[in-house]
Order: structure tokens, then C-alpha cells, then sequence
């Protein structure tokens, strides 16, 4: 297992390298000149010239590259366009805020999703299952800011029984904190939940169908052990797998909420930055959200292979 | 139709399909159909709220009929929903063909290229890809189709290498057909069932995915009627008329859902191995 | 009172617009301590039979009349808790593909200590044990060690050994093996064949092996009992068999191996056809599209099951006595 862990982490060096390269040849596929395109068609050509200057845009694109990825082991991931900030502290104030969201979106996602959707899969075609269909593939085509929104409007405006939008640092009110955090988690967990209950019905379905269920069966094990130990087991692995896969739906959904409930998170700062057609910023946030997925994506890994005895071998 | 008439036994499709077609028809009619011109400001009714006679689901800011601008809307979400999956569909069949008979380092370059984009989700490439060309319906169909192409290119090289090693292929090609010739006759038939119902589910995900973009004002931009762009200005206005952001964000809900419903049951329906 | 008596067995799968009749009117018994073969070819209903005396058909997979009494208690009456406990302790399972039905993120051993945990009341610890002793006594060296690999660990052989000490962990009064060495290659397959024949003498336990290449069976099976299309075709001890094969189809099985005692890995193909569809059977005999002996009233007249021999049963109308 040690091992594989280290084994793995190397690979993840020349992954970051590849999305760095990536992530910086993006800024330069903007249709003619990124600064011209910043400042809007209308600056002269002797502003636009003196910005080129400041950023250091007119050097060779390898010493750009080589100045740019230096900084980064250090934090420095550059200035900002519009107002000439580091970026890296911007984005860095906004992780626990994005984090907390995340997570508890997660958390009721799971809530909702597992439970539902592996009853579904064991009881399949029953009229659970058919019920379970049916609100899972409408939940599933839900905007998931409408749900915010609605949530929004009955609990937050009407009852009154949630402050609807904002946020209050953990550190500062806790209690607060929590309330803030109610509705967004809310939306984002009840959207995603359908979607993880889809997936971990497959899960079971398909667990359900191999041939060491109907083995253990004839070995007269109790429907609770054949359950837990031969179903469960194997379909939350290949669940777990292809959560990992989709982790990406998470994070795209945390964008959206963030910006419907005034979430100050990182998500707000990326279409902030898309808006305002800030590239330095974008290209930042674009390596941190896009490193960050992968790391996920490395836990998943590494979760796998050790509740998978199959994966290490290679 | 063989098909139409094994459609029948699935009436859940069959309804999401007939859903789909009406809304397609109220965004081709939508002049006919809806009862003012979605652009026709009227400031003396503006908020006018659900229910009344003249303007069913009220009106807006500017005094605009919300009904009017949801039928107007529909055109822009079936629109940009469609060409972004022809867009996928044209690219992705063409890089999945190109990759799957060239084979090799261009086959190994390719789907690598393609396993990255799929990684990626679509909101975060249309966030890129509208970054680079600024916020337009025109960005949203290049966005979209980039997100989705890995998604066709992967089905149409799979077709094509499963056809490719087949016997009968090496007689037709030793007997000159051309590739373009063994793609229309040979490959594309099979495949047909998995694209129709990975068709029918970006079309699905491209509806959803327009409207996110639409709210994060990254979409369509006003005066333009869009779903996406109603809710965003529905949430500033949830007091004065909520029903612009309701019936915008279900109007969402109804069409995905009857998108997913549908290719739900094509999937059963073309499932060789179904049993009903 | 045989130990196992399977009567008139009818199994289908009911489809919504077909009906698979996978398993008509079986009827057969297997006494204590013997060893019966069951013999026919790919789709002739040998598994669905099997899954029928477990109570596993497969939905949509129904068992539509019948009977199947062990020790005289019809199983198709025991409550679902009632047919666990016959399961894994009572009556085995051994399967061809034991890669396939083993757990792969559950250790061997534990897979073992699941079937004591099932039915006696042991400590984990006591079970864990227990279930080492097994792997052992069916000849797997470094037992302990072992237990705690993986079946992707293991190769195909030990595979096979495991689900045969999980299937002998109870000492079953009988023990189903659908074709469990047919994965295997020659020298490993004597091995498990040899377990299983240690098992009888030792154990005491009754066998019904299934396979569909009598050439295996010829040494290990006291009777065997030839499977067509569903239909149980003939029966008897296996030396009357072999000496005096009555049925068509029993006689063509027989020609088709090269030589008894020779080496069986040339698989002749045995008769040319194919069987009919389960799903549209054919009124009259079912062999009658690849019978050489066919008659006009073949097609016709659905043969019975008659005695030819005290112990000796075959269905074609060339042994039907009189003519009604
Ligand atoms: N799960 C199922 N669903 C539908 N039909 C089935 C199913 N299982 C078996 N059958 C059908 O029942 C018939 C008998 O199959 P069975 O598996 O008993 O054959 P078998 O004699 O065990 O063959 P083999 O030597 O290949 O194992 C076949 O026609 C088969 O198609
Ligand atoms: S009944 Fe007729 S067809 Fe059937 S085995 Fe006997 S001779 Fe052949
Ligand atoms: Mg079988």
C-alpha cells in the first residue's frame, strides 16, 4: 500500500506539470492580443503596449512560462488585471468558505443519495423503485439553482427562517455560520443527491447481478450478510470509482450555488474573473480549481486501491 | 415504424416524447403563439402579478409579458442546445472516426486528449471557452459543443474499431469500398441506437447547462428572452414577481425532464437484451 | 426414502411474449451416498434443474409444478428462513467458475468462516479457524497464510478448492457441482474430481454432478441420468449405460468420444444439429430434427419415459412396448 501511495503521488508531479503547461497556453489561444481583448477595443494601441510592458506579456513565451510556474511553488500565482492584487491571498481567504460548502453539500448529497438509491437497487422494479425513478430523474433535471432558488424564497423570504443570503466566518459566530450555511448546503446537497442516488443504485444493480451474490446465496448465508458483505461492499467500490469520476459535477455545482446565495467562495471569484475577462485571474483559478479536482481524484485513487485488494497488483 | 409501434409499449416515453415535440413546436410557432411581443415594454403594468386576465404569469421590470418571454426563451434553449450537440456530434464523429481507423499514436493522442476534456465538467469548459470569446449564444454553442464532443468521439471510435477488426470489413476494403462507404453502411447503423440516446441525453444536459451559464450571466445576454437570463433576473426581482423566476426555472425543469424521461426509455426500448 | 427425489420438476421463464420451458417434467432421485451424473449439452436446462432444487431460479425464472422432496420434505413448502438453512448445510453448491463466485474484496478464509457463521453458532475466531481447517483438508499448503489472500490471487485449481471447502464445510448430505472442472485443465481436473469422490467416502455425502461430457463422468458416477431439450431422454447405472445405450441420442454422445480411456481433450462434435428453442419445442420427440431413427410418428407422438431394465429407463418410441 505504501508503495502504491508513493507511487501514485509521482505520477501526480508530472500531471500538475502537464495542466500548468495547460493552463498557461490557454491565455494565449484568446483570439489576437489577451491585453487587447482585457481592455476592450477601444484603448490605444501605446496603452495597450505600456500593459504589455507591465506584465511582462512582450517577453519570448518561455521565459513567461519559466517566471510564471517558478513563482508558483511559493504561492505566487501573480497579480490580478483590473486592480493589480496578488491573487494568491484573494483566492486563499476564499477556500474555507468553498470547503465548508462542499463538504456539506456532500454530506446531505450522501444523506439523501445513498440510502434511496441503494434501496431502490436492492428492491428493484418494486414500486419504491419505480417512485424512486421518477423523483430521482426530476430532481436530476432540476437547475439546481431553481431548487436554490425556491428554497430560497419559501424558507429564507417568506418563513423567514433562515437568512436567505451572505455569509459569517466560522471563527467569528459559529452559530451563525451554520445558519448561513443551511440553504446553500441544502440546494447544492438536494441537487446532487438524486444524482448520487442514480449512480449507486447502478451500483447495486449491478453488484446484484454477479455471480458471487448468487454463490453466497447457496452458501445459505443470511440475506443480511449477503447484503452487507457481498452487495454493499463491491457496489459502494465501483460507486466510490465512479463518484470520482463525476466529482467534477460537484464542483460545478458549488459555482452556481455560491453565486445565488452571495457565497463568498472561489467559485464567485472564477465567474467574477470570466466576467470581467481578468485572464491572470482566470488562469489562476483555473490551475487552483483544476489541481484541486485532481487531488480529489487522487484520494479516490488511493481510497480504491485500498478497499480493492485487485488494484494494487499493477 | 417498427419503432413507433414498440414506442407505444413504453407510454412514459411516448408522453416525454410528445412534450418534446409540442415545445419544439411553441419555439417554431412561438410569433403565433405567444399572446405580446416578448420585447414589448409596457411600464404601466409593470409586476403585474400571476393571474392576471391580460397577462396570465404577469409581467416583469420593464412591464414585459413573463409568458410571452418564456415561449420566446424556449427557442433560444432548444436553439443552443441543439447545434451545441451538433456541434459534439460533428467534431466528436470525426475525431472517434479518425482515431478509431487511423489507430496507433494518433488513436493513443486523440482519446488521451479526449479522456482530459471529459474529466473536465461542462460548466468549467464553457467557463473557459466563454472567457476566451465573451459572453454570447455564440460562445455557449462552441462551450457546450467542446464539453461534449469527448462523449461522441468515444462512441464513434468504439464503433469504428469493433467494425474494423470484423472480417466482412477486411473483405469490403480489400474490394475497394471506400472508408467513407464502410462508415455509412456498416458502422453507422450500429451505433445508431447509443447515439440516439446520447443525443437525447446532451440535448438534455445542454438545456440545463445553457440555463446555468444563462443565470451566471455568462449566456445570452438581455434583451434576448432566455430561460438561463430570466431566473438571474427573477432573483433580483422574488419580492415584486416570483413567477418570472418560477415558471422559467420550470420550464427548464418540464423540457430536461421530458429529454431524460425520453432517452430513459429509447435506452430501454433499444436495448437488445430488454425483456418487457 | 431416497435422499433427494426430484419429481415431475417443470421450470420456465415467463417473458412478457415468450416463454422459455427450460425444464419439463424432470423426474429423478438420488439415494444417499451416491454419486449421479447428470449429462447433456449446452441449454439442455442441467443448471436451471440445479437452480430449481435451491430455490435460485433467476427471475423471470419460475418453477411451475412439481416436486422436490429431501429426506421427504417437499423444499418448495419450507418458509424462506427453512430453505436457507437446507442451503450450504444440507445441500451444496460447487460452480464452474469459481474466480467468478468467490467475493473479490473478501478474503478466502473469511468466505469459508461466512458458512459456519450461517449455520452454527461459533465465534468469528472459532469460525475463521475452522474455515482454515477446510482449506487444508482439501489440500491447500500454507493454509493459514492463504486464507488470508484474495481469489485473484489464487490460481484456477485452488479457486475451484476453495468453493469445495465451503461446499464441505457443513458436511452436506449432498453436494450439486455444475460442471466444476470444466475451467480446469486436465491434470487439475483428475484433482478436484478426486476431492469430490474423498468427500463421498468420507463424508458420506451424496453427489449430483453435472456435465456435459460423459467422458469425465465415466468414473466417478454410480448412474447417470441423459438430459435433452428439458427432458429427462434416458437413465440408468453408468456400466448398463455405456454397455447398452438405448436412446439416439445417448448412442451418438457415446460415439462421440474417442476412446474411453484415452484422452478426452479432443472434443468430437458430437451430433450434428442443434437442440430446439426452449421457447418453441416441438410437439413430438425433440430429438427428431437430428435423429437418424426418425419416423413419421416421431414428429407426432411425444415419447414416454419406459423401462427397458429393472434400473434402465429410456424415452423414444423404439422402446415404447405397444402402440396406443
Ligand atoms: N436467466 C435466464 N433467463 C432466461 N432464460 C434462461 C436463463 N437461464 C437459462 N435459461 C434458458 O434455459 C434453458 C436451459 O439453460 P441451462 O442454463 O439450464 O442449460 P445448461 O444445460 O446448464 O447448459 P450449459 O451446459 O451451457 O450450462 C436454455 O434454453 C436457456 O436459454
Ligand atoms: S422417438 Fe423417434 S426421433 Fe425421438 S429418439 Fe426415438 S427414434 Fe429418434
Ligand atoms: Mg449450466
Amino acid at each position: 500500500m505504501l508503495r502504491y501511495t508513493l507511487y501514485r503521488l509521482l505520477l501526480f508531479v508530472p500531471l500538475l506539470w502537464g495542466l500548468s503547461v495547460v493552463v498557461f497556453v490557454y491565455i494565449h489561444l484568446i483570439p489576437g492580443d489577451p491585453v487587447q481583448a482585457m481592455v476592450g477595443s477601444s484603448a490605444s494601441q501605446e496603452f495597450v503596449a505600456q500593459l504589455r510592458e507591465e506584465f511582462g506579456l512582450n517577453r519570448p513565451l518561455l521565459v513567461q512560462y519559466v517566471d510564471w510556474i517558478s513563482g508558483l511553488p511559493a504561492g505566487d500565482l501573480g497579480i490580478t488585471f483590473r486592480s493589480r492584487q496578488p491573487i494568491a491571498p484573494l483566492l486563499l481567504a476564499r477556500i474555507p468558505a468553498t470547503l465548508e460548502l462542499a463538504l456539506a453539500g456532500l454530506l446531505i448529497a450522501l444523506l439523501v443519495g445513498l440510502p434511496s438509491g441503494i434501496l431502490a437497487g436492492l428492491f428493484k422494479n418494486s414500486p419504491f423503485d419505480h417512485l424512486f425513478s421518477i423523483v430521482s430523474l426530476a430532481g436530476y433535471s432540476m437547475p439546481l439553482f431553481w431548487l436554490g432558488t425556491l428554497l430560497m424564497v419559501w424558507l429564507g423570504v417568506n418563513w423567514k427562517v433562515l437568512p436567505s443570503q451572505g455569509y459569517v466566518p466560522f471563527t467569528q459566530d459559529p452559530l451563525k455560520n451554520l445558519q448561513y450555511l443551511v440553504l446553500p448546503a441544502f440546494s447544492l446537497g438536494l441537487g446532487l443527491g438524486p444524482y448520487i442516488g442514480r449512480m449507486a443504485r447502478a451500483a447495486v444493480i449491478e453488484a446484484l447481478q454477479e455471480q458471487y451474490v448468487n454463490y453466497a446465496h447457496a452458501k445459505g448465508l443470511r440475506m443480511r450478510t449477503v447484503v452487507n458483505r457481498y452487495v454493499l461492499r463491491n457496489a459502494m467500490i465501483s460507486l466510490l470509482v465512479v463518484f470520482g469520476l463525476n466529482i467534477g459535477f460537484l464542483l460545478s455545482g458549488q459555482i452556481v450555488i455560491e453565486e445565488l446565495f452571495n457565497w463568498p467562495g472561489a467559485g464567485r471569484l472564477i465567474v467574477r474573473a470570466v466576467l470581467e475577462r481578468d485572464y491572470f485571474m482566470i488562469q489562476a483559478s483555473v490551475l487552483i480549481y483544476a489541481s484541486i479536482f485532481l487531488a480529489i481524484n487522487l484520494l479516490v485513487e488511493l481510497l480504491h486501491a485500498y478497499l480493492d485488494p485487485r488494484v494494487q497488483l499493477k | 415504424m417498427d419503432f413507433l409501434k414498440r414506442l407505444r409499449r413504453y407510454p412514459v416515453a411516448l408522453a416525454a416524447g410528445l412534450c418534446i415535440l409540442a415545445v419544439v413546436l411553441t419555439a417554431l410557432f412561438a410569433p403565433v403563439l405567444a399572446p405580446y411581443d416578448p420585447d414589448e415594454m409596457d411600464t404601466a403594468t409593470r409586476f403585474a402579478p400571476l393571474g392576471t386576465p391580460s397577462h396570465w404569469l404577469g409581467t416583469d421590470e420593464f412591464g414585459r409579458d413573463i409568458l410571452s418571454r418564456i415561449i420566446y426563451g424556449s427557442r433560444v434553449s432548444l436553439l443552443v442546445a441543439f447545434a451545441a450537440v451538433a456541434v459534439a456530434l460533428a467534431v466528436g464523429g470525426v475525431l472517434g472516426v479518425l482515431a478509431g481507423f487511423s489507430g496507433g499514436m494518433v488513436d493513443v493522442l486523440l482519446m488521451r486528449l479526449m479522456d482530459l476534456l471529459f474529466a473536465i465538467p461542462a460548466l468549467m469548459v464553457a467557463l473557459g471557452v466563454v472567457g476566451l470569446l465573451g459572453p454570447s449564444a455564440f460562445s455557449v454553442v462552441v462551450a457546450l459543443g467542446v464539453a461534449y464532443t469527448p462523449l461522441f468521439a468515444r462512441i464513434a471510435r468504439s464503433a469504428v474499431v469493433g467494425v474494423r477488426s470484423a472480417a466482412y470489413i477486411e473483405a469490403a476494403r480489400a474490394m475497394g469500398a471506400s472508408p467513407a462507404r464502410l462508415i455509412r453502411c456498416e458502422v453507422l447503423p450500429n451505433i445508431l441506437p447509443i447515439l440516439l440516446v446520447q443525443v437525447t441525453a446532451s440535448l438534455a444536459w445542454g438545456i440545463l447547462d445553457e440555463a446555468s451559464l444563462g443565470f451566471l450571466g455568462l449566456g445570452v445576454q438581455p434583451p434576448t428572452s432566455s430561460w438561463g437570463a430570466m431566473l438571474t433576473t427573477g432573483r433580483q426581482y422574488m419580492y415584486q414577481a416570483p413567477s418570472i423566476a418560477l415558471f422559467a426555472g420550470a420550464a427548464v425543469l418540464v423540457v430536461v425532464f421530458a429529454f431524460n424521461l425520453f432517452g430513459d426509455g429509447l435506452r430501454d426500448l433499444l436495448d437488445p437484451r430488454s425483456s418487457r | 426414502m431416497p435422499l433427494l427425489e426430484v419429481d415431475d420438476l417443470e421450470a420456465a421463464f415467463l417473458f412478457a411474449d415468450r416463454t422459455v420451458r427450460a425444464v419439463n417434467g424432470v423426474s429423478f432421485a438420488v439415494e444417499a451416498g451416491e454419486i449421479v451424473g447428470l449429462i447433456g449439452e449446452s441449454g439442455s436446462g442441467k443448471s436451471v434443474t440445479v437452480q430449481s432444487i435451491l430455490r435460485l431460479l433467476p427471475s423471470p425464472g419460475r418453477i411451475v409444478r412439481g416436486a422436490i422432496r429431501l429426506n421427504g420434505v417437499n423444499l418448495l413448502d419450507l418458509s424462506r428462513e427453512q430453505m436457507r438453512q437446507v442451503r450450504g448445510r444440507r445441500i451444496a453448491m460447487v460452480v464452474q467458475d469459481a474466480l467468478a463466485a468467490l467475493n473479490p474484496v473478501i478474503p478466502i478464509g473469511e468466505q469459508i468462516a461466512d458458512v459456519f457463521l450461517a449455520h452454527t453458532r461459533v465465534k468469528r475466531q472459532t469460525a475463521w479457524e475452522k474455515a482454515v481447517g477446510m482449506l487444508r483438508r482439501v489440500g491447500i499448503s500454507a493454509a493459514e497464510e492463504r486464507a488470508r489472500h484474495y481469489a485473484h490471487e489464487f490460481s484456477g485449481g485452488m479457486q475451484q478448492r476453495t468453493v469445495i471447502a465451503a461446499a464441505l464445510a457443513c458436511t452436506p448430505e449432498l453436494i450439486i457441482a455444475d460442471e466444476p472442472t470444466t475451467a480446469l485443465d486436465v491434470t487439475v481436473q483428475q484433482q478436484i474430481l478426486a476431492l469430490l469422490q474423498q468427500a463421498r467416502s468420507e463424508l458420506g455425502s451424496a453427489i449430483l454432478y453435472i456435465s456435459h461430457d460423459l467422458a469425465v463422468v465415466t468414473h466417478l458416477c454410480d448412474r447417470i441420468l441423459i438430459m435433452y431439450a428439458g427432458e429427462i431422454v434416458e437413465q440408468g447405472p453408468t456400466r448398463t449405460l455405456f454397455r447398452s445405450p438405448k436412446h439416439p441420442y445417448t448412442q451418438g454422445l457415446l460415439a462421440s468420444i474417442p476412446s474411453l480411456h484415452g484422452d478426452v481433450q479432443e472434443y468430437l462434435p458430437a451430433i450434428p444439429g442443434l437442440p430446439p428453442n426452449a421457447a418453441a419445442l416441438p410437439t413430438g420427440c425433440r430429438f427428431a430434427a437430428r435423429c437418424s431413427f426418425v419416423q413419421e410418428r416421431c414428429r407426432s407422438h411425444h415419447p414416454e419415459l419406459v423401462s427397458v431394465d429393472s434400473h434402465h429407463a429410456v424415452r423414444c418410441i423404439l422402446y415404447e412396448a405397444t402402440t396406443p
